[in-house]
């Protein structure tokens, strides 16, 4: 947390460097990641710039930085997520997708919660471990497993295992 | 490394991991240089700090609720502080000039946690102000503004729950900000700000660690010609506010409050121009969580047994271990089982065993389950019933409800019910979690 006091004359806290280094050695990861977490493209730079902002402003209280980013970026997924169910409540039913083989799966990612998801993306992507993904999702590890169990289950349903 | 061993099914697992390792490339990182400028928005301290909010501070108007990762938005004005509504304003205001926005006679709108909860479950005539964005807005305007008139045709409602209703008064004109604090069947609209068309500034990524808050300002409009004044009060008593990192957009300033645990928090930010005139005004108020309470000691027992017709209250705690199994019966998605000890005072310990049935909410944030259980006293007597659980996931911690149904032995007859505040302890291995926490029961024949 920075002690900068408000004064006309205060101007910036620079970037600690070891979180400048890790900006520039994961930054595309985790782009991969809220890509994948959230399935917006467009939006995943987005989530990842305001992780490394919300990371800096907690910079003296982090510990582990590479997983509290992690965690950042689960979270500002997720209320992209929330957002989307808004999105889709409020949208016209849309025709019955008729989808490629290749993408049945990506497709059935999106039929998941997003503790559920995010789970699955950071089990099979990430290859985190159970506590790891604990940490990121912010719930504790049996939730993890219940998580990416019944993913899993819902996943083989809806491509019809 | 631990993984559990959620599914037996390696070439779906390699397939899964295939596809995302493929789809990963669908996005090209374009990472851009690390912020190093400083915000172009001046902030300054106020001249003046007023104790404008002491009063209304304990009214709890204008709360936002933070409670993990919830978060509610509200704005809200209270009779000292009517001019903090957004609007153009002079400061110090000259007394004959007509403000846009009038002192109020009551606080509004009444939003916080328990407000909330009240209006959902006892529909009113509030209740129905706030069921849309239309007549949030007039209402709200007819409260604070009462010569503006809200363009209600103008209304836009966003895919995420927030709306907006321009307004005017004579040349004046701005717009209300609303956001859905409720659900899309339970829509309540609270009013988030109101801007007019100068410089606006709207709160946002706002997020508590600990008695550490932190948020950003963004602000749009004219890039000079004003400065920020900030003012942020915890429990009605000025807090310390002071800047934090830079945002790599130039126009979203990072600010950060130290406040107590359970204060009611305030921010008020201003754009002034070099005249006085405000250009805009924001505010926002938030709610931090307690310190998490040191658990209570158990009660001293009272009789632990019945001895002839009468009831009986006990407490005391309670450890055990559950064991879990995911089925795939639809009926018992997770089978349970639970042993543990219930202790009544220092010494008289209990025995209780139960088998539950529970199912996983659709966003796997809580189980709920139900099941039977038996309770036996240390001379052999049992009481027996029904087991109710709910369990949040994201704590593994929820109330467990005995429902005695009936007795053996000197309970024989008896009803009642007994309530555990279970907790789950450590993490624990794969399919097994012990559990400990408080009990109380009310026993009668």
């Amino acid at each position: 947390m920075s002690a900068v006091p408000l004064d006309p004359t205060a101007t910036v806290v620079p970037w600690d460097d070891d979180l400048v280094l890790l900006y520039e050695r994961h930054y595309d990861d985790l782009v991969r990641l809220a890509y994948l977490v959230s399935g917006q493209a467009a939006q995943a730079e987005e989530v990842v710039q305001d992780a490394f902002v919300r990371t800096q402003r907690s910079w003296a209280r982090v510990r582990d930085p590479l997983p509290y980013l992690r965690t950042a970026v689960v979270n500002g997924c997720r209320s992209l997520g929330r957002r989307q169910v808004l999105e889709r409540e409020r949208r016209p039913r849309p025709p019955e997708p008729v989808p490629f083989a290749a993408d049945e799966l990506w497709d059935a990612l999106g039929t998941l919660t997003d503790r559920q998801r995010a789970a699955v993306v950071l089990r099979f992507y990430c290859d985190l471990p159970d506590a790891e993904i604990a940490t990121a999702l912010g719930c504790r590890v049996p939730t993890v497993r219940t998580s990416i169990h019944r993913a899993l289950a819902k996943l083989r349903k809806e491509i019809d295992r | 490394m631990t993984r559990s061993p959620v599914l037996d099914d390696e070439a779906f697992e390699a397939e899964l991991r295939a596809m995302l390792a493929r789809r990963a490339t669908d996005v090209r990182p374009a990472r851009p240089p690390v912020p190093a400028g400083p915000t172009a928005v001046p902030l300054v301290r106020p001249a003046s700090r007023r104790r404008r909010w002491a009063a209304v501070a304990a009214a709890a108007a204008a709360v936002l609720v933070v409670a993990g990762a919830a978060v509610m938005l509200a704005g809200g004005v209270g009779r000292d502080r009517a001019e903090t509504d957004s609007g153009p304003a002079a400061e110090p205001a000259p007394p004959d000039v007509p403000d846009v926005f009038q002192t109020l006679g009551a606080v509004w709108p009444v939003v916080g946690r328990d407000a909330l909860a009240a209006l959902v479950s006892d529909p009113g005539d509030m209740a129905a102000t706030l069921s849309s964005p239309e007549s949030a807005a007039a209402t709200y305007l007819a409260e604070v503004a009462p010569a503006a008139t809200a363009d209600l045709a103008g209304m836009v409602v966003g895919p995420d729950g927030d709306a907006t209703v321009p307004w005017s008064s004579g040349d004046l004109t701005g717009v209300v900000a609303l956001r859905n604090a409720g659900v899309a069947t339970i829509p309540i609209w609270v009013v988030t700000g109101a801007e007019t068309d100068g410089v606006q500034v709207t709160f946002g990524a706002l997020e508590s660690a600990g008695t550490d808050i932190g948020f950003a300002l963004h602000v749009t409009g004219p890039a000079t010609g004003h400065e920020l004044r900030v003012e942020a009060f915890a429990d009605g008593e000025e807090a310390t506010v002071r800047d934090g990192p830079a945002h790599p957009d130039g126009i979203t300033a990072n600010l950060e409050v130290v406040a107590p645990w359970g204060a009611d928090v305030e921010v008020l930010v201003r754009a002034v121009d070099a005249a006085g005139t405000y250009l805009s005004t924001s505010h926002t108020g938030f709610t931090l969580p307690a310190t998490p309470e040191a658990p209570e000691a158990p009660d001293a027992p009272a009789d632990p047994g019945l001895v002839g017709e009468g009831a009986v209250e006990m407490s005391g705690t309670f450890a055990g271990t559950e064991l879990f199994t995911f089925t795939a019966d639809p009926d018992c998605e997770i089978d349970h089982s639970l042993d543990a000890t219930l202790t009544i005072g220092d010494s008289t310990t209990w025995s209780l065993t139960a088998t539950y049935c529970g199912s996983m909410s659709e966003g796997a944030e809580r189980v709920t389950a139900e099941g039977v259980f038996t309770l036996t006293t240390p001379g052999g007597d049992t009481l027996s019933g029904r087991l109710l659980a709910d369990t949040e996931l994201a704590t593994s911690s929820g109330p467990y409800t005995l429902e005695v149904a009936e007795g053996t032995g000197a309970y024989a007859g008896a009803t009642g019910s007994c309530r555990l505040g279970s907790r789950l302890l450590d993490d624990p291995p794969p399919d097994s979690q012990a559990r400990e926490g408080t009990f109380s029961c009310e026993i009668s024949r």
